[in-house]
């Protein structure tokens, strides 16, 4: 359920959209929330957009600001005032992230269509034909079982309510669907829940989307079922599971409590099954925003079966207490900073770059094939990626270290334009002539002693072969930024470009932040119509009641295993290695059996 | 099969299906739940813009109308000042939340929109054949080529690369299948019993279908 830990919910009494008077504000990271309307006026607007009252729905127009180095949202709805928000933590990088911001394709075959094409977005979902981008990833809900109730989730069933858990036949309906897509479907398809594994049919389920042509099958997970039932791994695994995404809040047990005593077993099972791993920490300001640095470095430490770090800062749904808001609020480009200054420098903030960058190297390979490639049009606000290195002597180096990323992409920009109206011969020429220039972006002296880069990206090119990639995967870490909107921050147009899709058990496809956002029209909605009241539940599986499904766990008992204190006692500080400058990782601490005292730098 | 026959809650040959309750339809023997079948669609026109407001009140009408339980689909046109409902009316035979033609007017006259019942269009709707079978298929409504294509060049190149899709498709599979063996081979013991459920599933001829 990773992914949908990003939404947050509290019950609160005050009125999220209440204007502050000016006051005094020590706090720099809360003065923006706290400017007169004079003052917020007076500063430079940099785009508007359309975005919704988080009370009453109504659209409304949003004005993007530039507030001193944060990028800013504000709304007024005639009816419930203003309501101000942080968009973008970082201008600077904003403005560079937005430079590579194109529009997509979206769906030939939109599976809804209105008279008015769409006008009334969010509103008129399903996919309709104003979509931008196609499916990138696609989320199936399985079931909304779950063997955990963390407090603020919203996702799981409670005592009484209906069961969702469509049958084989049903989810494989959805997976004929996504592939259905057209110019282009989906590669990668997300099972997810609640817990997936609750569902008693889960290896059947992945063996269908294998079958159905789905190249990567992720499992959305807590991780829990496999640790404590590792045959299980296995069984995933031969059945076509890539990887495990899967939840990790932190490596302490205060900012993890959801997996931390499992994580051992699971990684354990992972490990013997070759099951993929991505970690996936929900980040929320005042909570575990400290461990982001030792969650890399957690990371590294697992390296055989971590293949990355996928960062979700908070997506703050529900109703909640202004004052609660500004304080968990945090964006990417404030994460990628903690990141920074957490990794002493090794991680920098130039080495992050958007993802519509890397849409510039498929559409290179389609203009030069004709052949349908993945289009990543998503906005540029959405996510970030960074690539890491780790060499031989544990040396730490990100890609933008030895490639000149920035330069790259826009070299093969200007080839793909290059290509167009040409004939096959003529884009032929003009791609090879390209190849031949691409060392001059690539420093040889800074790149890993294991790879030769400017070969792999040729044979990337030529061969349109991504799997090179996995000769020296052993050795990388990708490491990505993902934030899903709330009402508070919400924009329109990145929900337009959205690529991250659930699929419906009645034919229709929703982007992430419409499903999630709006589950009283979307997702618990068409669940419940489709779901099995508990009463027939009930009676169709004898024995089974809500309390059953519930894990709970002995923490002394799993903290007392020799697992447990391999994974959290052993590890090793990579930033600490002089290759590395030297500095221990921020808030890096070395667990010790009772009785001992935690050691570590912080 | 037409979809118009397919019966709820029972096998195609009038046997009843899985647990024996609940609304599903059968399609080729498997079975689908199916919340809804006959529903109701009713079309208010001629609205008074003045009272639909503007596009954005237009558009949380229609949020506001698709909270309702029984509302399936709601769509305000604000441009033809225009309201459309799919909605599961009091007499229809299914366990969903239901409404009346009736209880939408007074609603919408909540919301500050005075509709003329008498010149409603309100007919049968069936939700199966209607709105899940074309959104599970939906109606292809535009082509667009690769890029740096024009849609001439395209249609030279469709029956081409749609061939290669395929081959490639198979070759994936295959691949894949080579390497699940491999896997089975690489691992002993604890994975004996899936190595032998994988043989009896060949020499079967299918996997889960």
């Amino acid at each position: 359920m990773s992914s949908q830990d990003s939404v947050y919910a509290v019950e609160g009494a005050e009125d999220s959209a209440s204007v502050k008077h000016a006051s005094p504000i020590v706090d720099p990271v809360l003065a923006p929330y706290h400017r007169t309307v004079a003052e917020m006026e007076g500063m430079p607007v940099i785009d508007r957009t359309t975005t919704v009252c988080p009370e009453c729905k109504l659209l409304i127009e949003g004005i993007i600001y530039k507030d001193g180095d944060n990028v800013m949202i504000r709304k007024s709805c005639p009816e419930h005032g203003l309501t101000v928000e942080k968009y973008w933590e970082d201008y600077d990088m904003y403005m560079k992230m937005k430079k590579y911001d194109y529009a997509g394709r979206g769906f030939d075959n939109p599976n809804y269509t209105t008279k008015t094409k769409g006008a009334n977005c969010p509103f008129d979902c399903g996919m309709c034909e104003r979509h931008q981008t196609h499916t990138g990833l696609a989320n199936v809900v399985v079931t909304n079982r779950c063997h955990l109730s963390c407090w603020y989730c919203f996702f799981f069933a409670k005592e009484g309510e209906p069961i969702y858990e469509p049958n084989l036949d049903e989810i494989r309906k959805m997976f004929k669907s996504l592939k259905n897509q057209k110019p282009i479907s989906t590669n990668a398809i997300q099972i997810t829940g609640g817990e997936p594994t609750m569902h008693p049919q889960i290896v059947d389920i992945v063996k269908m989307a294998k079958e159905e042509g789905f190249d990567q099958v992720q499992l959305n997970t807590t991780g829990i079922n496999i640790g404590l039932n590792p045959d299980l791994a296995y069984e995933l695994k031969h059945a076509g599971t890539s990887t495990l995404y899967m939840s990790f809040d932190g490596v302490s047990k205060r900012t993890n409590p959801k997996n931390h005593w499992e994580i051992p077993m699971i990684l354990n099972a992972a490990r013997k099954s070759k099951l993929g791993i991505v970690l996936v920490p929900t980040v929320i300001r005042t909570m575990n925003e400290h461990e982001l640095g030792a969650t890399i470095n957690f990371a590294i430490n697992n390296l055989d079966v971590v293949r990355a770090v996928n960062f979700q800062p908070v997506s703050l749904v529900g109703r909640m207490p202004t004052g609660m808001r500004e304080k968990q609020r945090i964006t990417i480009p404030s994460a990628i900073k903690l990141i920074e200054q957490q990794t002493n420098g090794v991680i920098k903030k130039d080495d992050w770059f958007s993802v519509p960058y890397v849409g510039s190297i498929n559409k290179f390979i389609e203009s030069l094939t004709g052949e349908y490639k993945y289009d990543l049009s998503v906005h540029f606000a959405c996510g970030a990626a960074c690539y890491l290195f780790i060499d031989s002597d544990g040396r730490i180096i990100p890609l933008t270290e030895f490639v000149d990323v920035q330069g790259l992409f826009e070299y093969i920009n200007n080839t793909t334009i290059e290509m167009k109206g040409k004939g096959r011969l003529a884009r032929k020429a003009i791609a090879m002539k390209a190849l031949l220039g691409l060392g001059k972006f690539i420093d040889s002296a800074k790149q890993p002693k294991s790879i030769n880069f400017t070969e792999l990206l040729k044979s990337i090119f030529l061969k349109h072969d991504f799997s090179v990639m996995g000769k020296f995967h052993m050795k990388t870490l990708f490491l990505g930024m993902m934030h899903f909107q709330d009402e508070y921050n919400y924009d329109v147009r990145r929900v337009e470009k959205c690529a991250v899709h659930y699929a419906m058990p009645d034919g229709e496809v929703l982007p992430f932040c419409t499903f999630n956002i709006f589950p009283e029209i979307y997702r618990d909605k068409i669940q419940k119509q489709y779901s099995t009241p508990a009463s027939e539940w009930q009676r169709t599986h004898p024995g089974w009641t809500y309390s059953k499904d519930k894990y709970i766990r002995n923490p002394k008992q799993l903290e007392s295993s020799k697992a447990y204190w391999k994974t959290y006692g052993n590890l090793k500080d990579y930033f600490a290695l002089p290759v590395n400058g030297g500095k221990p990782v921020a808030n890096f601490s070395i667990e010790k059996p009772e009785g001992q005292k935690s050691s570590g730098v912080k | 099969m037409d979809r118009r026959d397919a019966p709820i809650g029972t096998g195609s040959n009038g046997a009843k299906t899985g647990s024996g309750v609940g609304p599903y339809v059968i399609e080729e023997g498997k079975q689908y739940r199916m919340p809804y079948r006959m529903v109701r669609k009713v079309t208010f026109s001629n609205l008074k813009k003045a009272e639909l407001l503007d596009l954005p009140h237009s558009a949380r009408l229609q949020y506001r109308l698709m909270l309702l339980g029984a509302v399936i689909k709601a769509a305000v046109d604000f441009d033809d000042a225009q309201i459309t409902i799919i909605y599961n009316p009091s007499n229809a035979d299914n366990s969903s939340d239901k409404t009346s033609q009736g209880e939408l007017v007074k609603m919408l006259s909540k919301e500050g929109v005075h509709v003329d019942p008498s010149s409603a269009r309100d007919v049968d709707y069936d939700y199966y054949t209607e709105l899940y079978a074309n959104s599970h298929n939906p109606k292809t409504i535009k082509e667009s080529p690769p890029y740096g294509y024009t849609a001439d060049e395209w249609s030279a190149m469709r029956s081409k690369w749609q061939k290669k899709m395929t081959e490639t498709a198979t070759r994936k599979r295959e691949k894949f299948t080579r390497w699940q063996a491999s896997y089975l081979n690489s691992k002993l013991g604890i994975v004996q019993k899936i190595a032998e459920e994988h043989r009896s599933e060949v020499e079967k001829g299918s996997t889960t279908n």
